[in-house]
């Protein structure tokens, strides 16, 4: 790749392909379905629409105006408090379900990075099936080179897990929450990795039974230690 | 490892290798909704393999699978709904104002859209490319020149 006609190429078709837009973050990960029937679905939906397209066009002559927010309201604290409320709504009672209440101000999302976007699933159900109840929330700030959105995530189970994970190592402790936190150092690998990995931090420990863990290659040691002890439980 | 402890670290991972897979798969030719379907099979596919056969590339990986079930479908589509052929496409049409060089690339043969796409897209190694595409990596640095000097030669002809 020395001809400077054919770097031009690849870079025009990074440009073109980093251009593309993503879905909103809470598409990416779906509920199992069964691709199997995906046809006959499409059948029955062919159908469907089919038969309610008479019904369908006269409701359309009285729809209601649409509902407009009122003006005034922070889209990222709306969003948030829905993200959380629904994470809450999905997971059984005993399952204390932390929440920020300080994060940094540029984790409230940009235009390609939606944030937060949260996850959840009690033991049981969909592909967790036999797992324990867990959640996860992602806050995005903006997109890094090679399409990634820098940001930090938090994750919670119902379980006591064992720490450091693999690829990691303790770097320390510290006491909040009443408890010890672990400090792990880990180190991914992958394409867009540089030479010697992406190092990222996160803290972990133990609480009303659960382990909670935080994440980030974006955010430091010191905003971490204060997005942990900001943490309440969601009511 | 505890079941959750592989979800939590799968889902991470995929999560990471969204953003330019994703993109890969519409430059190699695959419509918003057929990418989303893709990369969720292939996220069922990566959290039932498990632990215990580790991939050394997640994003190379969730690449060639998501591409495997993307084909799968078109082929399926193609068998069970044939009326969608009027409304499907092989590949994107460059009067979707795309840019010229997504336009050249749609016109390339799917095993070359693949590989220009998983080296420079998705960002693999050679190396990588052929090992999860399972061929020679003599093949891939073949390949590769090869639609690289026709991505050349149709844009020229374009401009």
């Amino acid at each position: 790749m020395n001809n400077p006609s054919e770097q031009w190429i690849v870079s025009a078709l990074r440009r073109a392909t980093d251009r593309m837009e993503l879905p909103p973050e809470s598409r990416w990960i779906r509920e199992r379905r069964s691709t199997s029937h995906r046809s006959s679905l499409a059948m029955v939906a062919a159908a469907t629409i089919l038969v309610i397209a008479v019904g369908g066009a006269i409701s359309a002559l009285r729809v209601e105006p649409r509902v407009v927010p009122a003006s005034g309201v922070d889209p990222f604290a709306a969003r948030e408090d829905a993200a959380w409320a629904r994470v809450r709504s999905q997971l059984p009672s005993a399952f204390v379900v932390l929440r920020p209440t300080w994060i940094p101000a540029e984790f409230r999302g940009s235009g390609d990075c939606l944030s937060p976007s949260g996850s959840a699933e009690a033991a049981g159900s969909g592909y967790a099936r036999g797992a324990a109840p867990y959640y996860s929330m992602d806050y995005k700030s903006s997109v890094l080179a090679g399409g990634m959105c820098a940001g930090f995530q938090l994750q919670g189970t119902l379980s006591v897990l064992k720490y450091p994970a693999p690829n990691c190592v303790l770097v320390g402790t510290l006491a909040a929450r009443g408890t010890t936190v672990g400090i792990q150092s880990c180190v991914g690998h992958g394409p867009q990795a540089p030479a010697g990995g992406t190092v990222s931090t996160g803290l972990w420990w133990v609480e009303n039974g659960a382990t909670y863990e935080i994440g980030s290659r974006d955010v430091d040691l010191a905003d971490l230690i204060r997005i942990v002890r900001s943490l309440e439980p969601v009511k | 490892m505890d079941t959750t402890v592989e979800r939590m670290r799968w889902e991470s991972a995929y999560r990471s290798a969204f953003p330019s897979v994703y993109r890969g798969l519409l430059a190699v030719g695959a419509r918003p909704d057929e990418a989303e379907d893709a990369l969720h099979d292939a996220f069922l596919k990566g959290l039932e393999r498990g632990a215990d056969r580790p991939v050394t590339s997640v994003d190379g990986w969730i690449f060639v699978v998501s591409v495997r079930a993307w084909r799968a479908r078109r082929i399926r589509e193609r068998v069970f709904l044939p009326w969608t052929v009027f409304t499907d496409r092989e590949v994107p049409s460059p009067a979707d104002s795309a840019p010229d060089v997504l336009a050249a690339l749609w016109k390339l043969p799917l095993r070359q859209r693949q590989i220009v796409v998983a080296r420079y897209v998705v960002g693999l190694s050679q190396d990588e490319t052929a090992q999860l595409l399972r061929i020679a990596r003599g093949t891939v640095s073949a390949t590769t020149t090869q639609a690289i000097a026709a991505l050349r030669r149709s844009m020229e002809v374009e401009q």
